[in-house]
């Protein structure tokens, strides 16, 4: 029991790293349709950027302003350089441009970073603890914290706040939104500085659990069958669809591959339940159904 | 006033839609744009607004003054903020997944301020229908409601002067005359300036001023709407002709001609 009890713990820490790099995901495809593939990318630039400030040595609070600032300054100038040009276009084409952008991005990371893996300190206070046989490192009661603060946060703003009813209006189409004078440019912005913000705090927790290299962006791509579980424009979806997955995958790796000696079975898992997820219903657990009226 | 002068328009470079349209519409009155499909309107509404670029759409020659200020050169954005001038499209532009409530909150995101929960209930009495429906969402509202939310969200951007392009577009006809009710008594009561496109040239020609016909990317006629109502061509183009005896081809066919050679 207590051994099913951890593998489900560890499933579920996992999962919330994935529910961050979901969301990164989702804020996008709420406001412009496009489903961003350097996802992975954002998450390592964000890492990279919070080592940079953490190399000043400066106090605490100045080290993440300067990290937050720069990871802004990284989504605006990804933005304008890449997204802004194909603006009122298809969706599609700014798709297929991340994908472009997330090759990109790796290379640039190895010129300027190098190849080599480094640690990642990031000091926080410690929040180890244990129930009965269970044990959790501080590092993974972080992720769980980090997770559930910008999940709440995002919930907040997209019901609530002036800016996440635009960006949803923005979301269905943005020659109504412009012709009703929303600024749409400021509002891709926006929602791109968002997303790079979102996702530099899931690198930032997956170089921490584990060391800060130029090609972990690979794990963007595990968050895909995350995304289309829970509905690709469903922040609620999020969090299901990461726990379920990062479930399964733990349950995998604990019982499966043990016992039926299925090397490596864990990295299809997500993908299985991806698929009886859309075979039953096609827009995610959660996903917006389409409008139709009779 | 609007004032556009000799517009000449493509789109994608090569597709010539607007060969030279010059019109202009007064500032507290309602002026109508008649034509069939395909004859320019919503590209005339569309470069006015400054959302022709989003379409690949061009302006060639000539341009759109608003009391004097030229707005060809502005973006979109601007004319809405700037000039408040605020462009209506065809077909129900409202944002069908926000409940009604948050739509006409997004729409005045160019001018976010105190006002705007007050400004709601102001427009809520020209629409008394859409209070009940706040929260639903707006993609399952009829398709009546839906021009009236749309219409909403128009003034809540604050407009001096209104784009409409093609208000009455799939609308039962009580509605319509519901809708044009509404238009007059924004116009009167607002003070806000009407540019409408219609095909429906009754009702159009009805509630405005002044009208003017459009054929094949040009202006063949403009007149009084009285005048145009009373004017044999719009009766036979427009109204469907005074005498209901049936045409034979020969007859469409000269009709044909005979418009053409109006353009």
């Amino acid at each position: 029991m207590v051994f099913f009890l951890q593998a489900l713990a560890v499933g579920m820490i996992k999962g919330a790293v994935y529910v961050i790099i979901a969301l990164s995901i989702v804020i996008i495809y709420k406001s412009s349709q496009v489903f961003n593939f350097a996802v992975g990318e954002f998450c390592v630039m964000g890492a990279i950027f919070f080592f940079v400030a953490s190399k000043t040595g400066l106090p605490f609070i100045p080290m993440i302003l300067i990290f937050l600032i720069l990871t802004m300054l990284g989504g605006v100038v990804i933005e304008k350089i890449v997204i802004q040009p194909l603006m009122g276009r298809d969706p599609l084409s700014t798709t297929l441009v991340t994908i472009g952008l997330s090759i990109f991005l790796v290379g640039l990371f190895q010129i300027t970073f190098g190849s080599h893996p480094e640690p990642l300190e990031l000091k926080l206070p410690d929040l180890t603890c244990s129930f009965g046989n269970l044990f959790f490192t501080s590092e993974q009661i972080w992720t769980i914290v980090f997770t559930t603060a910008s999940m709440v946060g995002l919930l907040l703003f997209y019901q609530f706040t002036r800016w996440g009813i635009i960006m949803r209006a923005t979301a269905e189409g943005q020659v109504k939104a412009m012709a009703f004078g929303i600024n749409t440019s400021f509002v891709l912005t926006l929602t791109w500085v968002a997303a790079a913000v979102v996702s530099a705090l899931a690198g930032l927790v997956v170089a921490w659990t584990g060391s800060l290299q130029y090609n972990m962006g690979v794990v963007g791509l595990l968050a895909i069958p995350v995304v289309l579980v829970g509905g690709l424009d469903s922040i609620g979806g999020c969090i299901v669809g990461g726990l379920l997955v990062g479930i399964v995958e733990a349950l995998t790796t604990f019982y499966l591959e043990s016992a039926l000696g299925l090397e490596g079975f864990r990295a299809v898992t997500p993908y299985l339940c991806l698929l009886l997820v859309l075979m039953i219903r096609p827009s995610g657990l959660f996903g917006q159904v389409h409008i139709e009226r009779v | 006033m609007l004032k556009v002068e000799n517009l000449r328009v493509v789109y994608f470079g090569i597709v010539s839609v607007l060969h030279g349209v010059s019109l202009q519409a007064e500032s507290n009155s309602i002026t109508a744009l008649l034509g069939g499909n395909g004859s320019g309107k919503s590209t005339l509404m569309r470069t006015i607004s400054g959302i022709l670029p989003i379409f690949e759409g061009e302006i060639q020659e000539g341009e759109v003054k608003f009391d004097e200020v030229v707005v060809s050169k502005m973006k979109a954005v601007d004319i809405t903020k700037r000039i408040r001038l605020t462009y209506l499209m065809e077909g129900r532009p409202i944002f069908e997944y926000l409940n009604v409530k948050e739509n006409l909150k997004a729409s005045a995101s160019c001018r976010w301020d105190s006002e705007v929960q007050n400004d709601i209930e102001g427009i809520l009495t020209y629409f008394p229908t859409l209070r009940g429906r706040l929260q639903s969402k707006a993609g399952y509202l009829s398709g009546g409601e839906q021009q009236m939310l749309a219409m909403g969200m128009a003034l809540m951007t604050n407009p001096k002067f209104l784009l409409l392009d093609e208000p009455s577009l799939g609308l039962a006809p009580r509605i319509v005359k519901e809708i044009f009710d509404i238009i007059k008594k924004i116009n009167e009561e607002r003070k806000i300036g009407i540019f409408l496109s219609e095909q429906n040239a009754i009702v159009a020609l009805k509630i405005s001023s002044y009208g003017y016909v459009m054929d094949n990317g040009r202006v063949v006629m403009d007149g009084s709407s009285r005048e145009l109502m009373d004017n044999a061509d719009i009766q036979e183009a427009y109204l469907g002709s005074a005498d209901q005896k049936e045409k034979d081809y020969k007859e469409a066919k000269r009709y044909k001609r005979r418009k053409r050679w109006l353009g």
